[in-house]
C-alpha cells in the first residue's frame, strides 16, 4: 500500500481545525487537562533518552 | 482564554511539565533582561496537541557581565548550556552565531533555544508582545499575527502550517488579518 502524503496532510489539517474549534469553545481547563496527558507523557519519554549534548547538537546540524 | 486588554490574555490553563520547565527558566531570565517567547511553544500554549523538543526565546542583547550574572543564576538552578561550559564561549556563540541551548542537568530535551535580538524584526518582536496571565505565572509571547505570518510564509513545514491554522482558528474573533499581511511583507 502506498502512503499518500497529501491525503495524510489533509486529514491532519482536518483534525487541527476540529481541535482548534474545541479549544475555542470549551473552558481552558477542559482542553488543557487533555493536552497535559499528551505533553507530560512526551516529557517523561524524553527524560529516558540518554543523549550527549554534542550528539544532539550534531543531529540538529549545529556543530 | 480571554483578552483582558489589547495586549493581555488571561488563560486558565492546567500546567504541564513543559510549562514548569519553561517557567523555571523564565523566572530567572526576567530578572536580568527583556524576553519574548516565539514559535512552536506559542501554539502549544494555546492548545496545539503536540510536544516540542525546544522552546525559542529572544532576549535583548546584553554585555558579558550582565549575561554572566544570569548564567550563574541559571547554573545554580540546575540549568546547563549544551553548546559550551565556559561563560566566554557561551557568550561568544550567542553574540556571533544564532543561538545557544539550555536544558536541565542530565537532559538535552526539552531545551531553551536562546538568541539575542539581532534584526529589526527581532527587536519588533520584543517590543510588540503579548502578556499571558495564567494561574501559575506570567509569560511574554510574540503577537499571534506575527506567528501566523512567520509559520505560513517562512517556515512552511506541515507542522508549521498546522500551527498557523490552529492559532488562526482559536483566535478567529480577535485576529487582525491586515497585521498578518503586514508581517508577511516585513518578513518577505
Amino acid at each position: 500500500m502506498k502512503f499518500d502524503r497529501k491525503a495524510n496532510a489533509r486529514e491532519r489539517m482536518k483534525f487541527v481545525r476540529l481541535w482548534a474549534e474545541y479549544v475555542r469553545t470549551h473552558p481552558d481547563r477542559d482542553w488543557s487537562g487533555q493536552q497535559k496527558i499528551l505533553i507530560d507523557s512526551m516529557m517523561q519519554s524524553a527524560r529516558s533518552w540518554k543523549w550527549k549534548p554534542e550528539d544532539y547538537l550534531r543531529m540538529k546540524g549545529e556543530i | 482564554m480571554q483578552f483582558t486588554g489589547k495586549r493581555t490574555i488571561k488563560l486558565d490553563k492546567v500546567k504541564t511539565e513543559l510549562d514548569s520547565f519553561l517557567m523555571d527558566f523564565i523566572r530567572i531570565l526576567e530578572k536580568h533582561t527583556k524576553y519574548v517567547i516565539i514559535s512552536g511553544y506559542v501554539s502549544i500554549l494555546f492548545g496545539r496537541t503536540r510536544g516540542t523538543e525546544d522552546i525559542d526565546v529572544i532576549i535583548e542583547r546584553m554585555d558579558k557581565a550582565k549575561f554572566g550574572a544570569m548564567h550563574s543564576e541559571l547554573k545554580k538552578s540546575g540549568f546547563y548550556c549544551l553548546n559550551a561550559d565556559e561563560l566566554d564561549d557561551i557568550y561568544e556563540q550567542l553574540s556571533e552565531k544564532t543561538a545557544v541551548r539550555f536544558a536541565k542537568k542530565g537532559q538535552v530535551i526539552p531545551n531553551i533555544e536562546l538568541k539575542f535580538a539581532k534584526t529589526p524584526l527581532d527587536n519588533e518582536t520584543l517590543r510588540e508582545n503579548l502578556t499571558v496571565l495564567m494561574p501559575f505565572g506570567k509569560l511574554i509571547i510574540s503577537q499571534i499575527e506575527q506567528q501566523i505570518a512567520f509559520k505560513r510564509h517562512v517556515l512552511k513545514s506541515d507542522k508549521d502550517l498546522e500551527d498557523a491554522r490552529h492559532l488562526e482558528n482559536v483566535f478567529k474573533d480577535f485576529i487582525d488579518k491586515r497585521k498578518i499581511e503586514n508581517y508577511r511583507k516585513m518578513i518577505a
